[in-house]
């Protein structure tokens, strides 16, 4: 069963066409990893997942559920954490995560063991009073990861989700990833940093200006190469 | 580069009027008509209330042998104005800029960032000084012979004046900036700071005709106090009036030394004074039982917690609730004021009711806290439109906040009129009625709008709340709805129906648009805001 279907996607901005004809399949239990140079269209493709972003042509699902259809419903079961996190800085740590457990509905018992389970792990408990605005780049991409945990999501969409992460935090990060997939949920992202794309993820794509130029299992990609040698032999084509 | 700076800062500032990405091909011409007109309207507004001042002590100035004081209460009038309107927007521009750090980071001298916003804030600063100025040249030049000389010692000061307020600004606004990074209730003591502002700058506008009268009785002496006192004013007017090149002198002396030493003093310490953070003692988080809300009441409580968090936002959106409660406390304490008009004037006697009734309604109408709303959500918008809530929820929990906060004191005036005047049943139901349906049409009006002109692209939320088309729309347009109808009953409708009537039908038509942007809000308004950005 696939948690994420993009079939055929294609988004353009006036004459250019940042997404042509895109297809990729995400399976449940599956640590998903796109890769492209800047201004491949990953983040394009990664907006369009999250129904933040219209798109010209082609249809995505999540979990069975069209997300032209039932945005809503698609969204209850996703969490998206941007390449920049830009939060609400009005607001304390704390605040912004019983906002969105709110949003969620996630039941008080629930949100109060989430939040001191993520906040804990990520060393953020002791500034959750404190206004965003006050919070490190780091930290705020913490808070970010945080909040998207906190309704225990089937699908977590990540664009560059560890820039900004001290290495601690980078483990974590990924062991919480793992974690998702094993219990049936599904992980797609996006990361320049080939060294983590290649240990982690157990399918990726590799994307060039908007097309989809490979995709599989790491081992079907890079065979006895390594990504970074795969990727860069097909950016130079 | 200074040259590309300025140019940056101006287009900026033109950008923050005309510049909308929705519709930025579509409606660039419609754009700019709506935008003349508002600037027309503005210009004249402002043009003859000082054309009317000035005009009110230029003889009796001139004839007493002070046209000097003339030319300096004009510099004086412009230099108060000019710094009042622009020293909470020099501490935004100066200290609080997002991209500061961006800048300092490439090879350009702090003195040059620090001299392309002084340039755009002297732009500001030229406009304000036009509408003060220039009435008061006019009002001259028709009593009075001017020579050329005189007109051209008129230019350069012109040109030079608006330094001194500048100056204080700057001066002002590092104050603030220090004092707002030392303490912990930063908004509170902004907001209370800047209320203390406004109501000095409220109370010099309401007293301006017992000024005149003061002035116009005391020439001498309040001549010779700012002979003594006030040094670039004093040579500014003695200049003019009597083409005096010594006092020219003196007068740029006064107006570019303070400057260029106050200048110099930013310049040198700006990357102190930008990035140092005092730091205030970090407040460690206890845990603690979390309230648990609805989605549609956490929509809300965020976007109440931006309002409060935010000074700019409160004083520059939400002036009418002051105003609002200032009139229901003044409906009480002077009861007998709205009878002693009709004592005065007896014609007025069937109107003073729904007279008060309209003035709820307009003061309600000043209130543009839903305007700016969308906008505010700036880079952060990915945050509700990734949320599995509907558009329209998030937009109508901004109209929500506009009435949450407007409503009360809405209320309270109503009530205030009520029990203090003598009303008739339907005079009640219109007081209760009317007001709160403006403050609905004002809220839900100011998210439309706003939802066809956002701007997101702001490097400081002040852009957003004072310098975008959707507020200058919101503000204009929701007074317009109270006015227009006013005058149309006063030239049509007087003798045709009773005013309780026409305000009856009034009240349909509005609660029609209101019902009707509420669907647009529900439907197309939802649809549209999911993409935006």
């Amino acid at each position: 069963m696939r948690m994420l279907k993009i079939e055929h996607l294609t988004k353009k901005y006036g004459d250019k066409t940042a997404v042509d004809n895109l297809s990729l399949h995400i399976k449940k239990g599956m640590i998903y990893g796109f890769i492209g140079h800047n201004g491949a269209g990953k983040t394009t493709t990664i907006k369009s997942c999250c129904g933040i972003l219209k798109f010209d042509n082609g249809e995505i699902y999540i979990d069975g559920v069209s997300i032209k259809e039932d945005p809503l419903g698609c969204k209850r079961k996703l969490a998206y954490i941007p390449d920049n996190p830009y939060l609400y800085e009005f607001l304390s740590g704390i605040k912004y995560l019983n906002f969105v457990a709110d949003i969620f509905d996630v039941p008080k018992t629930e949100r109060e063991e989430r939040i001191k389970k993520y906040a804990d792990l990520f060393e953020l408990t002791d500034d959750l009073a404190q206004p965003i605005s006050s919070y490190s780049r780091g930290m705020k991409q913490k808070l970010a990861i945080i909040s998207a945990l906190i309704h225990d999501p089937k699908l977590v969409i990540m664009d560059e989700p560890f820039v900004g992460l001290d290495p601690k935090a980078t483990h974590y990060l990924k062991n919480i990833m793992r974690k998702i997939c094993d219990n049936g949920g599904a992980i797609f992202f996006s990361t320049h940093v080939l060294e983590v794309a290649e240990k982690l993820c157990d399918e990726v794509a590799i994307i060039r200006k908007g097309k989809l130029v490979i995709s599989g299992t790491m081992e079907e990609v890079k065979g006895n190469d390594s990504l970074e040698d795969v990727f860069l032999e097909l950016e130079g084509e | 580069m200074l040259k590309a700076l300025i140019i940056t800062r101006l287009k900026a500032l033109y950008g923050s009027f005309f510049h909308s990405s929705r519709f930025k091909k579509k409606r660039r011409g419609s754009f700019k008509i709506l935008v003349a007109i508002f600037a027309l309207y503005i210009i004249a507004t402002f043009f003859f209330m000082f054309f009317g001042f000035f005009h009110a002590i230029c003889q009796p100035m001139v004839s007493s042998g002070f046209a000097w004081l003339y030319f300096s209460i004009a510099s004086l009038t412009a230099i108060v104005l000019c710094f009042i309107g622009s020293v909470f927007l020099t501490k935004a521009q100066l200290f609080d800029a997002q991209d500061n750090e961006l800048l300092m980071s490439m090879p350009i001298p702090p003195g040059y960032i620090l001299l392309s916003r002084i340039a755009m804030l002297l732009v500001l600063n030229y406009i304000f000084q036009l509408f003060i100025l220039v009435p008061a040249g006019i009002v001259y030049y028709m009593n009075y012979t001017v020579t050329a000389v005189g007109i051209v010692f008129f230019i350069i000061e012109f040109l030079f004046l608006p330094l001194i307020p500048l100056t204080l600004s700057c001066i002002f606004g590092w104050l603030l900036a220090v004092i707002s990074e030392r303490v912990r209730n930063k908004s509170l003591i902004t907001t209370v700071m800047s209320l203390f502002f406004l109501a000095f700058y409220f109370y010099f506008i309401f007293q301006t005709n017992r000024y005149l009268q003061v002035l116009i009785e005391n020439i001498h002496l309040i001549g010779s106090k700012i002979g003594s006192f006030v040094f670039p004013v004093y040579h500014f007017g003695l200049s003019i009036a009597e083409e005096n090149i010594s006092s020219l002198v003196l007068f740029l002396l006064s107006a570019i030394v303070p400057f260029a030493i106050v200048y110099a003093v930013l310049a040198h310490n700006f990357i102190k004074i930008t990035t140092t953070k005092k730091g205030l003692t970090r407040i460690k988080y206890k845990e603690q039982p979390l309230k648990v809300g609805s989605a549609k009441s956490a929509l809300l409580k965020k976007e109440l917690n931006r309002f409060y968090t935010s000074p700019m936002y409160i004083l520059n959106a939400s002036l009418g609730v002051v105003f609002t409660l200032a009139f229901a406390v003044a409906l009480i304490i002077y009861r007998d004021l709205p009878n002693l008009i009709i004592k005065d004037y007896p014609q007025l006697s069937t109107y003073i009711n729904p007279l008060l009734i309209t003035m709820i309604c307009l003061l309600s109408s000043s209130n543009i806290i839903s305007a700016p709303s969308i906008s505010l959500e700036g880079k952060s918008i990915w945050i509700v439109q990734s949320f599995p809530v509907d558009g329209s929820d998030v937009l109508l929990a901004k109209a929500k906040m506009h009435m949450v906060i407007c409503l009360p004191p809405v209320f309270l005036a109503s009530l205030a009129c009520i029990f203090t005047m003598k009303f008739s049943l339907v005079q009640i139901f219109l007081t209760l009625l009317l007001p709160a349906l403006v403050t609905v049409f004002c809220a839900l009006f100011g998210v439309v709008i706003n939802l066809h002109f956002p701007k997101f692209d702001w490097l400081n939320e002040t852009v957003a709340v004072k310098q975008s088309m959707s507020t200058g729309i919101a503000m204009f347009a929701s007074m317009a709805v109270i006015l227009l109808p006013a005058i149309l009953y006063g030239l049509l409708f007087m003798q045709a129906m009773s005013v309780e009537l026409f305000m009856f039908i009034f009240a349909i038509i509005l609660s029609a648009v209101c019902l009707w942007m509420y669907r647009y809000l529900k439907t197309k308004g939802s649809a549209i805001f999911a993409y935006l950005g």
